[in-house]
């Protein structure tokens, strides 16, 4: 009998070709925006987690201000969102020496940002940073240089940069602006290498390096002034040593260099997609709660236009039961209906989830992805709110007097 | 035994002093190959006494044996049971499912029985065959003829085997040559033996019956049994749209404007043509319409 009733839902449904879908649009909207708002998050953690097993792997970070709480195990706990990149004065040149000094420590690369506009032939570009930082960045991070080279510990004091693809490709306008030179607060720099494509990973508090200008550390600190802008002090472990224990020893060392307060953030790299998700968390979980909303209003649409269809279909109902269908039967067809036009919408819902993604990857640097238990999620969920918005209509069907929807029409 | 009967059976409407009586004291015994035809004017009762009989309806008073069962107390579902299993019903208009083919269609009251799909097909498509509709199986109701589509109906009301086929008003809408096409097969299928009972306005029809039932007010006023092939004479003086107009209204100046009753209620019809025809009616009608007391019953 269900298969009847199904075929029956499937024949009225093609025979409401536009009342379904409207009815369907609820259902539809919930499930497509559930289904991008969490694939979004999915993506965004993919990005963080390669980013940091590639460039940063073995990477120890350490930031101003206070990011993330951890507890007695070194758990992050908490994550404060704002006041990342508000207290840059916290680290100095002298907290990265002090780190120089732990045992297992093989390198620290302070990175300064150097504030000031570039320009190239005579047309200033905005969506540059420029960061002053170390000769041995380019071994700390396990990036690949496409072309040219990075500046070595004899380029101190001259002026050459290193860019990111990014920088090449919309300021210079060419893949291998080598050679070529620009103006940064007054002063010519020499382009002498160009960085491979780094990964990016949006919504994070890393840097878009792919958007950077890397100059050497006294040129940019000549520029600042008498104290550098350290937004972050880059730490490279050496292979043998727990990168736990280093970050433990850090945190103790620097804190009572800065007398006991805790104005500064120590990162593992891996961490960095706890972080991210856990920002993005507070972001999809309220989207989320909308999309579920919606979901419910989509729900209330199927029941407001199956109680509509019921009156409408007196006639039919009436006939139904004047050849012998009961009160279930009668039940059964319209419950499977508004299950059969729930079930629908949610498989519309997903096309439309996957259109919009594929758009989202294709024009945007996020890279969603389909989470398999979010699909079964959204299809079970609509099928439900199907179900229960249903009762109503199929009770108000069934308890038809068939005189009266015989006399209808 | 009769198949069906009906024994001071009532059917009331609304409470108090809204009140109507739609059937009044009905006794009525109906034999197993019996084609009656109901006649009567509108509002007499004829459709409430043919879905008290179909089980669409309940009676509010009174006994009902179907088959020498009492149905009159039966459950919504098993009254639904005894349609599905022992009653056919072919109606005016609009009788088959817009959304679904003939074949679907016809198939349907098998659908509610739980028949599989091939065996439901199957006997659908041997009622097309039958009332010779086979090579429009697959035709949606709104590609057919009128005449077509109470031929459907009717295979539809066969497809169960029932006992009893109500068939209200079945050429209501048809021409003519459409409506002996019905009707012949409705002969058909009664000449197989089956009990047919069919609301009709129009005397001609009765010559397929083989018993006649004159209602009024709620009442059966004549029970007739006659031959097959003639029409029924009594029935010639009957007439159907009651001349309402009197000295009175003609002073008034409403003298061409005649008063319908249907179902629904009274309608002015405009047309004095339809009446022309019409003698004096061999029933008498009470001048007022009956308020039922409740007294009476007890």
């Amino acid at each position: 009998m269900m298969v009847d009733h199904m075929r029956m839902a499937r024949n009225s449904i093609r025979a409401n070709r536009f009342r379904s879908f409207l009815t369907m649009l609820g259902v539809i909207i919930g499930v497509a925006s559930v289904v991008t708002v969490v694939g979004i998050g999915e993506g965004i953690k993919h990005q963080v987690n390669r980013q940091s097993e590639t460039v940063t792997k073995n990477i120890i970070s350490v930031r101003p201000g206070r990011i993330a709480e951890r507890d007695g195990n070194g758990v992050i706990t908490r994550i404060n969102i704002l006041p990342a990149s508000i207290q840059t004065g916290s680290i100095t040149l002298n907290d990265a020496k002090e780190i120089e000094l732990i045992d297992g420590v093989e390198r620290v690369v302070p990175m300064a940002l150097v504030s000031g506009t570039v320009k190239y032939d005579n047309k200033e570009y905005g969506g540059a940073t420029v960061i002053a930082t170390k000769h041995d960045f380019v071994d700390t991070v396990s990036q690949k240089i496409d072309f040219g080279g990075f500046y070595g510990d004899v380029d101190k004091e001259k002026r050459v940069a290193v860019i990111g693809k990014s920088i090449a490709e919309d300021f210079f306008g060419e893949v291998v602006p080598i050679g070529k030179t620009f103006t940064f607060r007054d002063q010519e720099y020499i382009v002498r290498g160009v960085f491979e494509q780094f990964p990016i990973a949006p919504l994070t508090q890393n840097m878009n390096y792919n958007s950077t200008i890397f100059i050497p550390e006294n040129v940019g600190y000549n520029l600042s002034g008498s104290k550098p802008q350290l937004y972050e002090l880059l730490v490279s472990v050496k292979p043998e040593y727990d990168k736990q224990s280093v970050v433990r020893a850090i945190d103790q060392r620097i804190k009572s260099v800065h007398g006991g307060q805790e104005d500064f953030t120590v990162l593992r790299s891996d961490e960095m997609s706890i972080l991210t998700s856990k920002t993005f968390t507070l972001v999809s979980s309220t989207t989320v709660l909308i999309a579920i909303i919606s979901l419910l209003v989509g729900g209330i649409g199927i029941m407001n236009v199956m109680l509509v269809t019921v009156s409408e279909r007196a006639r039919e109902i009436g006939i139904r039961k004047a050849v012998g269908a009961s009160n279930s039967q009668i039940k059964w067809q319209f419950l499977t209906e508004s299950m059969v036009l729930s079930f629908w919408g949610s498989l519309s819902g997903l096309l439309v989830a996957g259109i919009v993604m594929l758009l989202l990857r294709i024009f945007t640097n996020l890279e969603p992805v389909v989470n398999l238990s979010v699909v079964i999620f959204a299809i079970i969920g609509s099928v439900v709110i199907g179900t229960v918005f249903g009762v109503a209509p199929a009770r108000k069907a069934a308890r038809k007097d068939p005189i009266d929807s015989l006399r209808s029409m | 035994m009769p198949i069906i009967n009906l024994k001071d059976v009532s059917r009331l409407y609304g409470f108090g002093d809204a009140t109507t009586v739609a059937l009044e004291d009905i006794n009525l015994e109906i034999n197993k190959g019996e084609f009656v035809a109901i006649m009567g004017p509108s509002g007499s009762g004829k459709s409430t006494l043919m879905n008290v009989i179909g089980l669409l309806d309940r009676p509010t008073y009174g006994a009902f044996t179907l088959h020498g069962d009492n149905v009159e107390a039966l459950k919504d579902d098993q009254r639904a049971k005894v349609r599905r299993d022992k009653i056919g019903f072919v109606f005016q208009s609009f009788s088959l499912l817009p959304n679904m083919n003939v074949l679907e269609n016809v198939a349907l009251p098998l659908a509610y029985q739980g028949a599989n799909l091939h065996h439901r097909i199957l006997q659908a498509r041997t009622m097309l065959e039958r009332v010779g509709l086979g090579d429009r199986s697959y035709f949606l109701p709104t590609q057919l003829s009128g005449g077509q589509v109470q031929r459907v109906a009717i295979a539809r009301s066969l497809i169960n085997q029932p006992e009893i086929i109500i068939a209200d008003e079945p050429t209501g809408n048809l021409d003519s040559i459409a409506s002996r096409l019905v009707m012949e097969l409705l002969a058909d299928i009664h000449k197989m033996g089956n009990t047919i009972l069919m609301v009709t306005h129009n005397p001609e029809l009765t010559r397929y019956a083989t018993r006649v039932l004159f209602m009024r007010d709620g009442m059966i006023v004549h029970d007739e049994k006659k031959s097959l092939g003639d029409i029924s004479e009594s029935s010639e003086n009957t007439k159907f749209f009651e001349e309402t107009t009197n000295e009175e209204h003609d002073i008034a100046g409403v003298s061409a404007m005649l008063t319908v009753e249907t179902d629904q209620g009274k309608y002015v019809k405009m047309n004095p043509q339809s009446t022309k025809k019409s003698r004096k009616p061999s029933v008498k009608r009470p001048t007022k319409k009956k308020k039922y007391k409740r007294s009476k019953k007890s």
